[in-house]
């Protein structure tokens, strides 16, 4: 019975080979493009989870709730929470924390600035790690000793024997020298992990000068701790018992004028299962405070709905096509319904099948992946097959058991439709009249399912458009400053740095192909976010009011091209202008000053720039000390960062202690000379510090890479939905005209002329893809008003996008069945008549 | 063997309804071989479809050994005509894509017999009917009496013991339309009921019992004596 089935179905693959091309093709690339789209999101859904007891490992993350302030929620937590935890919860197997921080490294002359990461010594028992060289038990035993990752070994001794030798990190200032015995080299964590180990030492931070500045350690979260619960442990009974936790363990606080408060009413702790950090993490805590570059769940759900539609969108062009050539097998239903088939037996031939035909298309489907997969994994940058190999997808077992399961599902989804159907073929109808014994409700339901592949596939392209277009404007718009030709050279945060850089610009600026220059505490793009409060004296509501704060050099805003709305900007004429001026510090000068932006002028209450200039703000300089200080300017809104960022409220002021870019403006085509001069100059001035340079236009496209990347696979995946949806009415449409031959030629018998038969096919065929436009457009512009809503600056949801895909994929359709239609509507009607 | 009592059908399109039998009540005894006969849209083939199981009637009633069906299920009258009846049409209905044997195997493909005991059967009916040294080619090259015999082995092939044969030799010409006649009458003689809707008054001449139909109704019955 079963050799009959496959024969039967394989003799008629072979012998209807236009319908079993679409068929397989369609289903093919659906599963291709569904196998691509998954190993993406397992990719990003592997994330720490090949980490050893992942289950078990939960990171601390705090929430501020300072009165009067949004709530802070960062992912670090404070220096005592640790041994507070461990002393509290049985729970806890074991804890570490872990302390992060870039510094310089050097070795001989080879200089770089270098993530460290400090953790205590119980590090291994929480993150089990592999050590290639050394041994995991002593390297972290004494504060002398440094781990290196293999590619930071590599950084800095090329293929030399790294164990035994030292580097040198330069910490909190040039002064302190610490110097460290690489004692191990630990395998490079793989890239699906939030955490990245380039450097390992013991977290002890008396040795690198660093003790003043937890005074407060309750009220600072400096720390990233990790805990590892004991297995069976209910995370969730822990996490409950963290508000008690903090009333019990976190002590009083003197905040200036709101007095003394309890800080375990106003610090919130919550654990995050470490497999969730990388998707999760961005609804829990700030991004700025994750150590990596965080995913977003929401990528990873809309990918994973495109997998499916593409693939529905396959499944509906089997049904649409199995159900249409019914006619081709009634005589063999019929056949087997005369000499006995009940219809469960024809449905499970049928529905075996379609599995057949969806297991063929896995099949090539799986060749597809194969040929892609070495452009899209490095497409996407992300080593999909999670083993650090070059990805084979045969390699994996399970993963194929999984597909042959897709093929199933898929298989059965796509033909049971058409089983039920062709199994209600009556054998009387069709052995007499050898017809089809079609009702006209499969043609409407045909149609409906064609309208709704069209409906994804416009929704899908549409959703591209705008991304792309977003993603475009994003890098192309005007962000209010200058951003060609601009040279930013980092690490003037060093000591030493900051007592030469006044003479490095003073050289540089000398140079006639450089126009200007600049230091500042951030350039644009920098994840900076630092706040403060500020009230305005004599407002009516005397609240406070939370503004960013910029510290900038007096040419900042001339460098970047920024010219001011009112009043003036930071002058080394005005003495009052310097923050560090001696007669602030000793508090003869009543107030210093302050350039503010537009929008924080709207925010301060102001009237407009001009009536802001003048005014007196009391700005909030330590915990607890409110000083005066005057505006003496307003400066229009600038996209200092990504357009994922809303414009803050920014309040500028010039404090040289805390610059730490170099921003250089220049004009000349010989970049690589400039440089080669920048250098030479930076080197000589500071030959111990890293040159570390960016163009600012790289870095504002570099914020989009991502976003492109993500909207270029989506692109494919819409131009491969439309191309399946394009097969199937090919394929439809190849059908119908051979079952409307008669039809055609009744029409032209009666005088139609060729035109007129095509106009009445296009129209037929437009209709449809009309209505699909018609539910497409809402459901498009709903979700993309959505999505753009999250930026500061978006495009407009232009008519054009969705006219445009409207008519784009009327003229495609158009084009898809051009040949049949007119190689019908051209046809002698003698023929066609005689045909049927 | 079957009897039917008054029996009506009748096919309603939107607004037309049409009365292909009416009042039909005949009685084919085991081992007969019976012909129908009568112009085009008297309802020979409509009787014959509900004989056959393949339709049911609007009214009256079919006894089928013994039981009356008219009431049946899809499903029980599928099992009551595997089990008993076989077909054969004038325009063959040969799968195309199953070669000789396939086809024949069809007709036990849907009974519990093995394998091994089908090919046995299908081996043995095929020479029967003449065709075994066209077992493994498609029905397209096949001539339409070559045909017309996997039709019949395909009928036989499950030893049922009613055969009905729908124009069998319509599609014929008369060397091929007498070598099909013979292998009915042959089986007739083997005991097997036959029933048999023709245009042809000679190949009437075969049966034993001749029922005239004209506008769904019998007109005539006509025996001949036993040759």
């Amino acid at each position: 019975m079963l050799r009959n089935y496959f024969i039967s179905a394989i003799r008629n693959l072979l012998k209807y080979k236009l319908y079993s091309f679409i068929n397989i093709a369609g289903l093919a690339v659906g599963m291709a493009c569904c196998v691509l789209i998954l190993l993406f999101v397992r990719y990003e859904l592997s994330y720490d989870s090949w980490l050893a007891d992942s289950e078990r490992i939960y990171r601390l993350h705090t929430t501020f709730n300072i009165p009067g302030r949004p709530a802070m929620r960062i992912a670090s937590s404070a220096r005592p929470a640790r041994a507070a935890l461990e002393k509290d919860f049985a729970e806890i197997e074991s804890a570490v924390r872990l302390f992060i921080r870039s510094w310089n490294v050097s070795r001989d002359n080879t200089v770089f600035e270098q993530d460290i990461v400090f953790a205590d010594k119980e590090f291994f028992s929480v993150f089990d790690l592999p050590v290639v060289a050394g041994e995991r038990k002593k390297v972290l035993a004494d504060n002398r000793s440094i781990l290196l990752s293999q590619t930071v070994a590599r950084k800095y001794f090329g293929t030399e024997q790294a164990v035994g030798k030292t580097v040198t990190v330069c910490c909190f200032g040039d002064e302190r020298k610490v110097t460290f015995r690489v004692a191990g080299i630990l395998a490079d964590v793989p890239e699906n992990s939030h955490l990245t180990v380039p450097m390992l030492a013991r977290l002890d931070l008396t040795r690198y000068g660093e003790g003043t500045r937890f005074l407060q350690p309750w009220s600072q979260a400096p720390v990233y701790t990790y805990i590892k619960l004991k297995p069976g442990t209910d995370a969730d009974a822990v996490r409950a018992r963290l508000p008690e936790f903090s009333t019990n363990n976190l002590p009083t606080m003197e905040f200036g004028e709101m007095g003394q408060l309890d800080l375990g009413d106003l610090v919130h702790f919550d654990l995050m299962a470490i497999r969730d950090i990388h998707l999760r993490a961005v609804e829990q805590v700030e991004a700025r405070s994750a150590i990596k570059r965080l995913g977003d769940i929401s990528t990873i759900y809309a990918f994973s709905a495109v997998a499916l539609l593409i693939l529905l969108i396959a499944c509906i062009n089997f049904t649409n096509l199995a159900t249409s050539r019914s006619m081709q097998r009634a005589r063999e239903i019929a056949m087997r319904k005369v000499v006995g088939a009940s219809r469960v037996q024809l449905i499970v031939q049928f529905l075996g099948e379609s599995v057949l035909v969806a297991g063929i298309a896995l099949i090539v489907g799986l060749s597809l992946v194969e040929i892609a997969l070495p452009w899209y994994s490095a497409f996407l940058q992300v080593d999909l097959g999670l083993s650090g190999q070059p990805y084979r997808l045969y390699q994996e077992r399970d993963m194929l058991l999984w597909l042959l399961a897709l093929a199933v599902v898929v298989g059965v989804a796509a033909g049971l439709y058409p089983a039920l159907y062709l199994s209600r073929v009556r054998p009387a109808a069709v052995l007499r009249a050898n017809r089809s014994s079609e009702r006209s409700g499969s043609a409407r339901l045909r149609a409906i399912l064609v309208i709704t592949q069209f409906a994804i596939s416009i929704t899908l392209v549409v959703s591209t458009a705008v991304v792309w277009g977003q993603t475009h404007y994003a890098k192309q718009m005007d962000p209010g400053f200058h951003r060609e030709n601009m040279l930013i050279v980092r690490g003037l945060w060093h000591r030493q740095a900051e007592r030469t850089a006044e003479s490095i610009e003073r050289e540089l600026v000398q140079r006639p192909d450089i126009v200007a220059v600049t230091r500042s505490a951030a350039v644009p793009t920098d994840d900076y976010d630092n706040n403060t409060f500020v009230t305005v004296p004599g407002s009516e509501s005397g609240e406070s009011i939370l503004l960013s704060i910029r510290p900038v050099d007096y040419d900042f805003f001339a460098t970047y091209g920024v010219v001011p709305k009112a009043g003036r900007v930071f002058s080394p004429q005005h003495r009052l202008d310097d923050w560090n001026d001696e007669s602030l510090k000793s508090g003869q000068q009543a107030a210093g000053t302050v350039v503010i932006n537009e929008r924080a002028v709207k925010r301060l209450g102001f009237r407009d720039a001009d009536s802001a200039v003048g005014q007196i703000l009391r700005v909030l300089v330590s915990q607890t000390q409110a000083a005066p200080m005057t505006i003496i300017g307003v400066v229009p809104d600038i996209q200092l960062r990504s357009v994922h960022h809303r414009i803050q409220p920014i309040m500028y002021f010039r404090d040289a202690n805390n610059f730490a870019a170099m921003t250089i403006r220049f004009r000349t085509d010989d970049v690589p000379a400039l440089l080669t001069d920048v250098e030479r100059v930076w080197r000589s001035a500071l030959p111990s510090l890293p040159f570390e340079y960016q163009f600012l236009d790289q870095r504002i496209a570099a914020q989009y890479r991502a976003e492109e990347q993500r909207a270029a696979v989506f692109a494919a995946f819409s131009v491969l939905a439309i191309f399946i949806a394009c097969l199937g009415l090919y394929g439809l449409t190849s059908f119908t005209v051979e079952r409307r031959t008669k039809e055609i030629g009744i029409r032209k018998v009666l005088g139609a002329s060729v035109l007129d038969i095509v106009r009445l096919l296009f129209w037929q065929l437009s209709r449809p893809i009309l209505i699909a436009n018609l539910i497409a457009w809402p459901i498009a512009y709903w979700i993309m008003r959505d999505w753009l809503n999250g930026f500061s600056r978006a495009i407009s949801l232009s008519p054009m996008f969705f006219i445009g895909t409207g008519l784009g994929a009327l003229v495609i359709a158009w084009l898809t069945v051009a040949a049949h239609t007119l190689r019908v509507a051209r046809a002698n009607p003698i023929h066609a008549l005689r045909y049927e | 063997m079957l009897k039917t009592h008054n029996m009506t059908k009748t096919y309603r399109t939107d607004e037309v309804e049409t009365t292909a039998l009416d009042n039909v009540t005949i009685e084919v005894e085991k081992g007969e071989f019976v012909a129908v006969m009568g112009p085009s849209g008297c309802g020979k083939s409509t009787l014959l479809n509900i004989i056959g199981m393949l339709d049911t009637p609007s009214g009256g009633k079919y006894e089928f050994l013994g039981q009356d069906v008219s009431g049946y299920s899809e499903a029980r009258l599928g099992g009551l005509r595997k089990q008993h009846i076989g077909f054969i049409f004038q325009s063959f209905n040969l799968i195309d894509e199953l070669t000789v044997k396939e086809n024949i195997e069809l007709a036990l493909l849907y009974h519990d017999i093995s394998a091994r005991q089908r090919n046995i059967r299908v081996a043995e009916v095929m020479d029967r009917v003449g065709i075994a040294h066209r077992a493994r080619h498609l029905p397209a090259q096949l001539s339409g009496g070559q045909q017309q015999r996997v039709a019949v082995a395909r009928a036989v092939v499950a030893e049922q013991n009613l055969i009905l044969a729908d124009e069998p030799t319509g599609n014929l010409d008369s060397a091929h339309g007498e070598e099909v006649m013979g292998m009915l009458c042959n089986l007739n003689r083997q005991g097997t009921t036959i029933i048999m809707v023709t245009h042809s008054r000679a190949h009437a001449e075969y049966a034993r019992r001749t029922i005239n139909l004209f506008d769904g109704r019998v007109v005539t019955e006509h025996r001949r004596a036993a040759a």
